[in-house]
């Protein structure tokens, strides 16, 4: 990158921060690859993908890049997966941005993150991707928004093991879960459509991950409409055991607010608060906390739910003789207890909320964003650290501790390849399928030989 | 008359919870070694008439004489365990009196050939789920089954070769649950160079109580049926 530059414009690079000085336009056209410009392109690059049809998987492990699709009369630059290929954009950079592109038929992820900060995700649409649309995991500040997701076996958007993100004005439709709040915190959702999927919006922990918790999450004026889409997650996966019907999933998720949502034609409830038993008897992490604790439920519009509920949520409301599913029902358990608030009680259709206290906070007009103003600052990584963040950022997307996310509990793999660390690592340059009921893990051949190495032996040193 | 040797049978299992073999089960395991001591023969038919004392003509085991039926176990696990027990892996601890029995036997088997001579023959029996014996919370073995064993029992517990994970579904489930117990309490499968038995050994820790652990097993004959 030896450039001869103009004294003028040294001075200039004082003022300016620096990769502003150097960025480039990268064009790509119809024929050419997305993945062979963001080989060329340095921080601060955009990489502008012009109509066509595109037909990789792409991986961006530098900072500072930006994939923007160039839109023309309708016509849309569009990633092909054909069923094949598992993932259209991989970032593991800081600072990256992706936006205006269509995502089809990829077998595991539109677009996910592994451990990038600073992320901005937004003007996608992403159409029958597999088992994830939208999937930053282990991300420190970011933002998902105006993106349009269908046909996701998991769920559309799923923040992972993030801090601060803001995910609004998405439209997520015929999915089995529309946005999911994973082990994260501080998260606003806000002004999205989610309808026609299992569940709408969840907002839980998943035990068994690096990250423990949940927490600080608001839910405000999203559209939460008819989601009775029978559950067409992978069987036997934690997604498949949702039940359908459901607006809203509060699942051992702590500090919660939910406010301004139009909740409605949801069959089985509008809104579930529940401890981890809802969807397994697998709570056994001993950092995770199985309860939900602090709920607060501000004013919501809620109408027309609990038409046709699951099996389970009619037998608890037969005990106060009814047949339908509430508005809201908090699961028997600590989901009930007083550390939870509600006001206008009266409005809704409940189960399990007698004991609610009345809310403190009225609205959320002090909150405006989770956001960290200037950016997650940049962490300096040590060997041991990356190891870590490979782990987390990568592996533990699909490989929970003690039970089944979408690939084999940790556990199972620590049985296998006990002593093997090798194994490991000759296994996910190339994987192969295995197991008839699990989907073929994607590759890691883009990781060096001594990273997988490195991360295998950190799997088989995992201990919850 | 049917039902009384099921209760006799159930109640044999249930009183012998140790694992030290009875007088009638040494019995038949001595008398089997002597005839393969004796017949020297290459023949699968042949052999497997020492085996059938206890396992059952057709492989359809005996719960009273502790023999667990073979018509359900796959071909290739059955040699695997007849060669863990020829080799010692498996039968050795002092607290697997039937390990102990069933290594006797396996030993006096001329030789590889024999081995899967014998193997080759009860493969051709026709599988027969063994009649369920436990109750348990079927649902919640369920979770646990799909969560921690599936990923490598698969999902019907029909086994996976691939992986050296026999088949459960239709194997009997007293004896599936003595296994896990060994596993679990490091009588099967605590050498490291019985690769696949200390697999199980190390999973054999991870349900939380013997309450799942039957649970999971009821989940596993109720696949069966």
């Amino acid at each position: 990158m030896k450039k001869i530059i103009p004294q003028g414009l040294l001075w200039l690079s004082l003022i300016l921060p620096a990769p502003s000085l150097m960025a480039a336009d990268i064009l790509v056209k119809d024929g050419e690859s997305i993945q062979g410009a963001v080989n060329k392109a340095s921080t601060g690059d955009v990489i502008l993908v012009h109509p066509g049809t595109y037909k990789e998987s792409v991986y961006v492990d530098k900072d500072g890049i930006t994939i923007r699709g160039v839109v023309i009369d309708g016509e849309w630059p569009v990633m092909e997966g054909e069923g094949v290929r598992n993932d259209a954009i991989l970032y593991s950079g800081n600072d990256f941005t992706v936006e205006w592109l269509t995502i089809t038929h990829y077998k595991g992820n539109a677009i996910m993150g592994q451990a990038g900060n600073n992320f901005v995700i937004r003007y996608n649409r992403v159409i029958d991707t597999g088992v994830y649309g939208i999937f930053p995991q282990f991300g420190k500040n970011g933002l998902i928004e105006y993106n349009v997701l269908s046909g996701i076996e998991d769920a559309a958007i799923y923040v992972g093991m993030c801090d601060n993100v803001d995910v609004r004005h998405n439209e997520v439709f015929d999915n089995v879960a529309g946005i999911e709040i994973e082990n994260t915190r501080h998260a606003l959702v806000e002004n999205n459509y989610a309808h026609d999927n299992t569940a709408g919006l969840l907002v839980f922990i998943t035990p068994g991950l690096p990250i423990k918790t949940t927490y600080d999450v608001v839910l405000r004026n999203n559209f939460v409409v008819n989601n009775n889409t029978a559950n067409f997650g992978a069987p036997g996966s934690i997604v498949s055991k949702v039940p359908a019907g459901i607006g809203i999933v509060v699942m051992a998720a702590d500090d919660v607010i939910v406010e301004g949502n139009i909740i409605s034609g949801n069959k089985t409830a509008g809104m579930v608060v529940t401890d981890l038993a809802f969807i397994t008897d697998i709570s056994s992490d001993p950092d995770s906390e199985p309860n939900p604790d602090r709920m607060v439920f501000l004013d919501n519009l809620m109408f027309d739910n609990g038409a046709d509920p699951v099996a389970d949520v009619k037998a608890l409301m037969l005990t106060q003789f009814s047949r339908s599913g509430p508005d809201i029902l908090a699961n028997l358990g600590s989901a009930q207890e007083p550390d939870n608030c509600i006001i206008n009680r009266e409005r809704y259709t409940s189960f399990g909320i007698k004991k609610w206290s009345e809310c403190e906070r009225k609205d959320t007009k002090d909150i405006v964003s989770m956001l960290i103003p200037g950016g997650a600052p940049s962490e300096v990584v040590t060997t041991e650290g990356r190891t870590k963040l490979l782990y987390q950022g990568i592996c533990a997307g699909c490989h929970a501790y003690n039970l089944r996310m979408i690939g084999p509990p940790t556990l199972t793999v620590q049985a296998l390849y006990l002593n093997d660390p090798q194994g490991i690592a000759d296994y996910i340059a190339a994987p192969h399928k295995v197991r008839t009921d699990y989907p073929t893990m994607p590759p890691q051949g883009h990781l060096s030989p001594e990273l997988r190495r490195d991360v295998a032996e950190y799997m088989l040193s995992v201990t919850k | 008359m049917k039902r009384l040797v099921l209760l006799l049978s159930v109640f044999l299992v249930a009183c012998s919870n140790d694992n030290t073999p009875d007088v009638s089960s040494d019995k038949a395991a001595a008398e089997a070694v002597q005839a393969l001591q004796q017949s020297g023969s290459v023949d699968g038919k042949a052999l497997y008439a020492a085996c059938a004392a206890c396992h059952g003509a057709q492989g359809e085991g005996n719960p009273g004489l502790h023999a667990p039926s073979l018509a359900n176990q796959q071909d290739w696990y059955l040699e695997r365990q007849l060669l863990g027990f020829r080799s010692g892996v498996r039968g050795s601890h002092p607290e697997d009196g039937y390990g102990a029995q069933m290594q006797a036997i396996a030993k006096t088997l001329a030789d590889d050939a024999a081995v899967k001579a014998v193997v080759a023959y009860i493969a051709d029996f026709k599988a027969k789920p063994a009649a369920k014996t436990l109750e348990g919370n079927i649902k919640r073995g369920a979770d646990y089954y799909s969560n921690l064993c599936g990923s490598c029992h698969g999902p019907a517990a029909e086994g996976n070769e691939k992986l050296q994970s026999p088949a459960l579904a239709g194997v009997d489930d007293w004896y599936l649950l003595k296994q896990f117990n060994h596993f679990r309490d490091g009588i099967r499968g605590a050498d490291q160079t019985d690769r696949y038995g200390y697999q199980m050994g190390m999973m054999g820790k991870t349900l939380p109580n013997a309450e799942i652990a039957n649970d999971v097993i009821a989940y596993i004959q109720s696949l069966a049926d």
